[in-house]
């Protein structure tokens, strides 16, 4: 995936920006607060639709402007793609729209079309942050794998309010409408099931390689930990598995008013040498872990797609020792082009163009 | 104008003649019945010409979040003139989002009993679009809604 030409209008700090990167290692460097970030954030969008930094659109409108537009141009295996994301302050909620080669689509049908793998300083959240940070970095790889992943995401999640909300209710709970929700939490769990296991296994493996080659404190265990229990082996059928939970947590969910079995309750555990990293790691295994994982995402990234994805790297480099910094550079030596934010350069980076970035302007400066 | 619309007392549309014209006209199918969401959602389906039966109103879709549940819809009302009126099939035509396929389903377990067919809208390709363009999920219904040629 090489991004050719970005163009922001109204984006946090930028006001209007056109900037064309080149191949390889895109190094941008600069004080705090100058819109380095802002600039990985808007390639992040216009590749998935989302922020990696807040989940609260209207922020990524510039003060005082009534709309925020990303677009830009990619070139992937399957030819130039022209992809445009815009956000409008709306009465209530903001207004999001997608459009690819000119042509407005449903958010469903944009995901997916520009793959990007991002890691910054608050993925370290996902070692020690709570079950739901590792859903979401599933979640959003997941998204940008399977085009089956996401309407079944959110087929489930509301399914899943909706449950809640009977069970809820003042007034008797009316089981057929009950058994229509597990009827349809079955149909799109069993594809989020099937979809994370499938892809915490291919996973793993590489973060397990990935950690073995700078540390021998290993090895890193990365697996998946559904709440739905899929047998010793983890291969059991999601559909009927599911369904026998629900039929058994049934009478508890219904006296307790809570929607306990399903894969929103689903966690992701992560041991080194056997114990539990989130509680006994030192910092440095944990950033070591979460690097290993992040190199993993890139690597099935690149594995699946048979091209590899736009890398953004926000203001991480930095933070590692000289030892990590290189086995992760090695681990990316075949990225076809990378973002890569500090406030000084890194010593370890041949970077293939470098621009200082000051109050929303850019200045290729090597 | 405002005052002189009103709810249909059979199908619940909007109307300014009680019953409707749709529920009153002979030339119309009666042993079909089609059940939608809205009322807007009768205009969509009268646009094609395609469809020469009768409707239903529910009033919105199944919603516990919005504090929507069965009784704040028209399905007793929908209930008791299938009783009634003993139609052949009924036709569900709400919207395929989650509260549309819960509503859809819903309607389906209740209706079934009394012996009356129940069919829901195919889900499928837009016409004149590629297969190639098509998304997965939009490709799959489309699949299980296939039919013999």
């Amino acid at each position: 995936m090489l991004l050719e030409l970005l163009a922001l209008t109204d984006v946090r700090n930028y006001a209007e920006l056109e900037f064309t990167p080149v191949r390889g290692l895109n190094l941008l460097i600069g004080d705090n607060a100058q819109g380095k970030s802002n600039l990985l954030e808007a390639m992040a969008m216009l590749g998935t639709g989302r922020s990696f930094r807040t989940t609260h659109d209207r922020d990524i409108i510039r003060a005082d402007a009534g709309a925020a537009t990303i677009s830009g141009r990619a070139r992937s295996r399957a030819g130039t793609l022209q992809l445009a994301c815009s956000i409008a302050r709306g009465p209530g909620n903001v207004r999001k729209r997608y459009t690819v080669n000119g042509g407005p689509v449903r958010y469903a049908r944009y995901l997916g079309r520009a793959q990007v793998v991002t890691f910054a300083p608050r993925d370290l959240d996902v070692i020690v942050g709570p079950p739901s940070r590792r859903r979401a970095f599933l979640n959003a790889a997941l998204s940008q794998e399977r085009p089956a992943y996401y309407p079944a995401l959110a087929s489930y999640t509301r399914t899943v309010e909706q449950k809640r909300a009977l069970l809820r209710a003042p007034e008797p709970v009316d089981s057929d409408l009950l058994a229509i929700y597990d009827e349809r939490l079955v149909r799109s769990g069993a594809e989020l099931m099937s979809g994370r296991r499938s892809y915490v296994a291919v996973l793993s493996s590489e973060a397990e390689r990935a950690y073995a080659a700078w540390a021998s404190d290993g090895p890193l265990e990365v697996r998946y930990a559904p709440n739905v229990d899929l047998g010793p082996e983890g291969d059991a059928d999601p559909a009927e598995a599911f369904e026998l939970r629900l039929r058994a947590a049934r009478p508890l969910e219904r006296s307790g008013r809570r929607v306990l079995a399903g894969p929103h309750r689903d966690d992701v555990t992560i041991r080194l040498a056997g114990r539990d990293l989130s509680i006994f790691g030192s910092q440095g295994q944990q950033r070591s872990a979460v690097l290993a994982l992040k190199l993993a995402e890139y690597r099935v990234s690149a594995a699946n797609a048979g091209e590899s994805p736009l890398l953004l790297l926000d203001d991480v480099l930095s933070e590692l020792d000289s030892l990590r910094q290189s086995a992760f550079l090695a681990g990316i030596a075949d990225v076809e082009q990378a973002f890569v934010t500090a406030t000084t350069a890194p010593p370890e980076i041949a970077a293939a163009a470098t621009y200082r970035v000051v109050a929303a302007e850019l200045n290729r400066i090597g | 104008m405002k005052d002189r619309v009103r709810l249909c007392s059979r199908c619940f549309s909007l109307t300014e003649e009680d019953p409707c014209t749709i529920c009153t006209d002979e030339r119309r199918d009666a042993q079909t019945i089609c059940v939608v969401a809205e009322a807007k959602d009768i205009f969509a389906v009268e646009r094609t010409s395609a469809y020469r039966g009768r409707y239903h109103v529910l009033g919105g879709l199944i919603s516990p979040m919005d504090g929507i549940g069965p009784a704040q819809l028209r399905v007793r009302e929908l209930l008791e003139r299938i009783g009634r009126e003993e139609p052949r099939e009924i036709i569900i035509a709400t919207n395929p989002n989650a509260e549309g396929e819960a509503t859809a389903l819903y309607l389906s377990r209740c209706i079934t009993p009394s012996g009356t067919a129940v069919t829901r809208l195919a889900y499928g390709l837009p016409i004149g679009g590629d297969l190639d363009y098509a998304d997965e999920v939009t490709l799959t219904r489309a699949l299980e809604g296939r039919r013999a040629l």
